[in-house]
């Protein structure tokens, strides 16, 4: 029992140091980009790296989702004569919820490893301590290019991925199981409101924020060589997905008291 | 045991106490780094050298005690605040700490443009003219990861070196070098010191290298220092620990 307790307490100490130490790193990258600290060079390599390399991987991820996620509700929807109703459902899915989070999720795995095990590994390799040793602020050269091209590429990638899912629903219901083209688009328009995009897309930017802060944070407290690096890249992944997963639910409830789901009318 | 006159010093460490975990690495460290020579930290692994060597430009800050650079105190200092402070100082890390994504030239290169340099044509003639002087002349392209372990220690001092820091430290410079090479890097440190008129402290346990540039010797043991002066004084030293010391390294003649 005395061990459930401390597990309990352990889990307890780390969620509230990670809080801290997010919350100190999230304010030092605001203090810096307003003391224009922005190196906009490196923020630019981060673009290609965080937004154009990550195009692939977001563009099948939401294609996938949304033809898997279409032929699941056309089957159940068309045994009860509301087969129309599979391209609104798909389509406020993908844009409020999967689009989003499985994009992010996404780029967790793919960028947000790629930070921790890249800071990291010059954390061990002191060359985080030789940036320092330089008059340079690891925050400034490290985390805010990272942060600054997530928070412009994470938006973009979930809209992309919303309208790759969308356009797969498409492709599979209307020519994999005949449902007409018009009658699809028709009711995805009527039932898909700007809301639910902004939803998508605001969605996208706390979660960009997110992965970058998790992540780095992770990467700058790394320690004990090639094996601390591994240890730090599964923590931040897992921490950043939990955290998606967590965050997820709160924006769902506090954007949908300001940007409702419209009304279906099939 | 001497002591440095303290109008001369360009460090001086009063009662620095430094505490990892449960380990105390520095136990009331007390000494004076005079200016413009070259100081050896001497001692075994795991006495605090490298840490005690950290703590001179702030990368580390103790956990009390006062440290003082040209006589302004650092431990007060915040991150931002020490940029002047640490633009003085270059520092020669252990493995090199070369950035691996960066070539040669761009690693060399990081310090002047960094300091607001921003004439290609004039970084570039300072990279080579400092790759030169370090024996790697026209090595500019290469990458870090093609490089052997003493060229990436003389691209690090080239580094160290070339926005002209008053002061340079180098951490185990020789450290994974055969005695060829240990001596042609020291000796490089010591040129590089005299043409440039650096305050150099070396940490070390390489006692044959450290006999080539030590002007002085801080001999440190379980984090406290146990002598200070010339590296003769230290030979002669009939401290136990010293004499251990000197023996297991081959240099108590």
């Amino acid at each position: 029992m005395t061990r459930v307790f401390q597990k309990a307490g352990s889990i307890a100490l780390d969620l509230v140091a990670l809080f801290g130490q997010t919350g100190t790193l999230f304010f030092e990258v605001v203090g810096a980009i307003a003391t224009g600290k922005v190196r906009w060079g490196l923020v630019g390599q981060q673009v290609v790296k965080v937004g154009i390399g990550s195009q692939l991987v977001v563009m099948v991820t939401g294609a996938f989702t949304g033809a898997v996620f279409a032929a699941q509700a056309y089957f159940k929807f068309n045994e009860l004569g509301l087969g129309s109703a599979t391209g609104p459902v798909v389509s406020v899915a993908l844009c409020r919820e999967l689009g989003p989070v499985l994009a992010a999720l996404m780029v967790t795995s793919r960028v947000g490893s790629a930070m921790t095990a890249e800071i990291g590994s010059m954390r061990v390799y002191e060359q985080v301590d030789a940036l320092r040793s330089m008059g340079v602020h690891p925050v400034d050269y490290l985390v805010v290019p990272r942060m600054i091209a997530m928070v412009i590429s994470l938006p973009i990638l979930v809209g992309e991925a919303i309208g790759f899912g969308i356009l797969a629903a498409d492709l599979l219901t209307v020519h994999g199981f005949g449902l007409p083209q018009a009658w699809f688009r028709h009711q995805v328009i009527l039932a898909t409101s700007a809301g639910d995009l902004l939803t998508g897309l605001i969605k996208g930017l706390v979660f960009a924020v997110l992965i970058v802060l998790i992540c780095c944070n992770q990467g700058l407290r790394t320690r004990h060589g090639a094996a601390g690096v591994g240890k730090s890249t599964t923590k931040a992944v897992v921490d950043t997905a939990l955290a998606i997963l967590v965050v997820n639910l709160g924006l769902t409830l506090v954007l949908n008291q300001f940007l409702p789901i419209v009304s279906l009318s099939l | 045991m001497s002591e440095f006159p303290a109008n001369e010093s360009f460090f001086s460490l009063s009662d620095v106490r430094t505490r990892f975990g449960s380990k105390e690495v520095l136990r009331g460290v007390t000494l004076e780094i005079p200016k413009s020579r070259t100081t050896v930290i001497l001692g075994g692994s795991g006495t605090g050298k490298s840490v005690l060597l950290k703590h001179l430009n702030g990368l580390l800050n103790p956990d009390s005690g006062s440290i003082r650079v040209c006589g302004q105190e650092i431990t007060s200092l915040k991150e931002r605040q020490l940029v002047p402070v640490r633009r003085r100082i270059g520092i020669m890390f252990q493995d090199g700490a070369l950035f691996d994504s960066m070539s040669v030239g761009e690693n060399v290169a990081f310090p002047l443009r960094e300091q607001g340099l921003r004439d290609r044509q004039q970084i570039a003639s300072s990279v080579a003219a400092v790759l030169e002087k370090v024996e790697l002349p026209g090595e500019e392209a290469k990458m870090p990861s093609a490089l052997s372990g003493g060229m990436r220690k003389r691209v690090a001092l080239a580094r160290a070196i070339v926005s002209h820091p008053d002061c340079l430290l180098c951490d185990e410079p020789t450290a994974g070098l055969d005695p060829v090479l240990s001596q042609r890097i020291s000796l490089l440190i010591r040129r590089m010191t005299e043409e440039h008129r650096l305050t150099s402290v070396v940490v070390s346990h390489d006692m044959e290298a450290m006999r080539l540039i030590a002007d002085y010797v801080i001999f440190l043991q379980g984090g406290t220092v146990h002598y200070s002066g010339d590296m003769a004084g230290l030979e002669q030293s009939e401290d136990e620990a010293i004499q251990t010391f000197l023996s297991s390294k081959g240099g108590g003649g």
